[in-house]
């Protein structure tokens, strides 16, 4: 099996051990007591109450609490509820004690079999435990044992919110012990601790969105950003110091790796240190919308606070059932519906669009392809080439006309006499200027010469000038034929091969 | 008298233009309709003209047509032309309308929280949720749905057939979601509708979610004070005695009269 997925079940032993913390609070749900007025007593509040009790004498140094107080704690807190007299609590006191810690002495057990270790096993915990006795009143103190301290603090938030930092300090232990595979597992815990921290954070922008209505929910969030924002500041200074160690470890191994026993921490020290990097970057991100958070969207929440929502809505009672108990006509449903669609959108056309530009093809001269040459397969190309072919030869002609018997001609002079011979319309079109790129690129251009451009572009109009190759050399000017195009001025030279 | 400055009407126009299109506008638009209580008023002024509400949510603003039936709002034909295809008929389009707020219904029935009471909404739940509240219809006799058809011009009785005729599934066909006639391929054009508009998220397994947008415009809108009050008087007016209401509703709108008649 692959390492990774072989070491899922690593720890099982501790997991267990933790989940059985909870087993008395529900031990004690199952309780069933009523007050004297027949309500159900609620067990498992009375029995997280009592923890929270105990736990706030060991912080107060009371160590005196027994029964007796604990029952006039219970009395104090929840009288109001129920119907009950201090006996009673004193009763049920007894009763959510003995729950935490069983009378017959032995300590809570639970036993499981581990998945990790593929055997029957047993764990014992204790959650509450005597703590001194006062003979002269014959009442037995209590405090909170090892595993009820852990359980008062399994189901506080602040557990997590210190959990980041919890994986710095173990990370930087585990490198500084050399225990380099299991700080590649730590880092892996991190990044889902970071991407758990991503998810809130998206979380609370959108909460933020939508229901700020008020200067005290206003108070509440800013509070809750200020101490993300420095929470995010602390773990990123501390992954800063955690980069320089390991970057500082992987220089040492680098030495010792020349002597070759060292080879492995070397390449696990490496990965550590890419991954590390990876964590960082994604927390820094974080840190970054954090801010973000606070400028922006926090601010603009602030700006609609004049926004009055109202105390309670029940979408199915007031708008669906209504809908269909009055009956509601069935058009006001659009009505009902409205807040979801969207407005419409006019769509019309205008007469003025006939003078709008319009791309016209022109029906007369077909043979005079225009447009680019797009990407095309192998017939339309070879058809372009038919056409590119014959258009070369045609402005060829032209060329020879204008040349009138003369060796040497420039491109302007061409123009001109297009335009004066009434020819213009050959100016509109793509092919005379391919023609002068053409022969611009592949000067000095003869017959024989054509196999080396390979495209053939040129055999019909060649064919033409037999015995003479075209020399091109381009002129200063530019020339503006017509709105659609400009080229460079050119001298076009006739010479005996 | 309020004297406007010709650049605070242009970036009103601006802001609205950019609503009026798109329906949502980024933290900049918020920026400048929270910044100037001129540009603010004008862009909600403009907003009523079309009977929309404009609202802001974060570093959001929306464009959101009110309640009340408006020629401004969305054609019907539009909507069935875009999302129900050639052959639908306005009974069609309430089917659509209604499975909407069902919809909406089965992700807010609590009073006790704000926020959605459910992560996703199974297409098959929708569709029995959607039977649910038909039954419920059917419960009134056909005497109090013909009445009702009569004085408002409207057919409960068809929405109710149409659901009735279509089966659950249609079993001879492959793909359910296509253009064949059950519930569910119903419910399905509605689900694209929705998708369409950002309302709905599909998560796979034919479950669906909230979008941000749709959780924003029931929390900011039908959770509103001011809006919520206009909800309940467009549903009040239509329980009036019916010879009152005909003549009181069109002027209670106070848009100029018969313009409902439009779009029906």
């Amino acid at each position: 099996m692959d390492g990774r997925l072989a070491s899922i079940t690593a720890g099982y032993r501790e997991r267990i051990s933790r989940i059985a913390l909870f087993d008395p609070l529900f031990e004690l749900t199952r309780k069933t007591g009523t007050d004297a007025n027949g309500k159900s007593i609620d067990y498992f509040g009375l029995g997280l109450l009592t923890l929270l009790f105990f736990f706030e004498n060991m912080l107060m140094r009371n160590r005196r609490v027994g029964v007796k107080a604990l029952s006039e704690y219970l009395h104090a807190t929840t009288h109001d509820q129920y119907d009950l007299d201090l006996p009673a609590y004193e009763k049920i006191a007894r009763e959510i004690i003995t729950t935490f810690r069983p009378p017959h002495g032995k300590k809570r057990a639970r036993s499981f079999f581990n998945w990790g270790t593929k055997q029957e096993e047993h764990i014992q915990y204790a959650i509450l435990k005597a703590d001194q006795f006062d003979p002269a009143t014959n009442s037995q103190y209590y405090t909170l044992d090892e595993q009820g301290l852990e359980l008062v603090f399994a189901t506080k938030e602040y557990y997590s919110e210190f959990q980041l930092s919890i994986h710095q300090l173990v990370l930087r232990k585990q490198l500084e012990k050399g225990e380099f595979a299991n700080a590649l597992r730590q880092i892996d815990e991190m990044r889902v601790e970071v991407q758990n921290l991503h998810q809130r954070m998206v979380k609370m922008r959108h909460e933020i969105q939508r229901n700020i209505v008020s200067e005290e929910t206003y108070a509440r969030y800013k509070k809750i950003l200020e101490d993300v924002y420095l929470r995010l500041e602390r773990e990123h200074d501390e992954f800063n110091e955690l980069r320089s160690f390991v970057e500082a470890t992987r220089q040492r191994l680098h030495y010792e790796a020349a002597a070759d026993k060292e080879q492995r921490s070397y390449q696990y020290i490496v990965q550590i240190a890419r991954e590390l990097d990876e964590v960082h970057h994604e927390h820094r991100q974080l840190l970054q919308e954090s801010v973000e958070l606070k400028t922006t969207a926090l601010q603009a929440a602030q700006e609609s606070l004049y926004y009055v929502g109202i105390d309670s809505f029940n979408f199915s009672q007031e708008i669906v059932s209504r809908a269909v108990s009055s009956p509601l006509p069935v058009k006001a449903l659009k009505g009902l519906a409205a807040p979801f669609l969207f407005v419409h959108h006019e769509r019309t056309w205008s007469p003025w669009t006939v003078f709008a530009e319009q791309r016209l093809d022109d029906e007369q001269d077909e043979e005079m392809e225009t447009g680019f040459i797009d990407v095309q397969d192998g017939e339309e190309e070879e058809k372009h080439h038919v056409y590119q072919r014959e258009n070369f030869s045609k402005v060829m002609g032209i060329v020879l006309t204008a040349l009138d018997g003369q060796e040497e001609i420039t491109l302007k002079e061409v123009v001109d006499h297009l335009r004066q011979t009434d020819q213009e319309d050959v100016l509109q079109h793509r092919s005379f200027y391919d023609f002068w790129l053409y022969l611009h690129q592949y000067s000095p251009v003869s017959a024989k010469q054509e196999d080396d451009t390979g495209s053939g572009l040129m055999d019909k109009a060649l064919s033409l000038i037999p015995g003479k190759k075209i020399i091109v050399r381009e002129a200063a000017e530019v020339l503006h034929v017509v709105s659609r195009y400009t080229i460079q001025n050119m001298h076009f030279k006739l010479e005996d091969v | 008298m309020v004297v406007y400055e010709h650049a605070q009407v242009m970036k009103a126009f601006e802001i609205y233009a950019l609503l009026a299109q798109n329906g949502v506008g980024g933290a900049e638009e918020v920026r400048e309709y929270l910044a100037d209580d001129h540009v603010r008023s004008l862009v909600d002024q403009f907003a009523r003209k079309v009977d929309c509400v404009v609202i802001t949510a974060g570093d959001k603003l929306f464009l959101i047509p009110e309640t009340k039936l408006s020629p401004f709002h969305v054609k019907n034909e539009t909507l069935k032309r875009t999302f129900l295809g050639a052959k639908a008929t306005n009974t069609d389009l309430y089917m659509m309308y209604f499975a909407i707020i069902v919809f909406f219904g089965e992700f807010y029935d609590s009073y006790t929280t704000m926020e959605a009471t459910r992560d996703f909404l199974h297409m098959a739940d929708w569709v029995s949720a959607i039977d649910k509240r038909i039954q419920a219809l059917k419960e009134h006799d056909g005497a109090t749905l013909r009445e009702a058809e009569q004085e408002y011009d409207t057919n409960w009785q068809a929405v109710i057939d149409k659901w009735e005729a279509m089966d659950d599934i249609k079993e001879t066909s492959k793909k359910q979601s296509g253009n064949t006639i059950s519930r569910f391929s119903f419910v399905d054009s509605v689900r694209r509708f929705l998708e369409a508009q950002e309302l709905a998220v599909n998560i796979g397994n034919n479950e669906l979610q909230l979008t941000e947008k749709a959780k924003t415009i029931v929390q900011r809108y039908y959770m509103d004070l001011e809006y919520n009050r206009d909800i309940l008087a467009f549903m009040y007016q239509y329980d009036q005695p019916s010879e009152e209401t005909a003549h009181t509703t069109p002027s209670t709108q106070g848009n100029g009269g018969e313009t409902n008649a439009g779009d029906l």
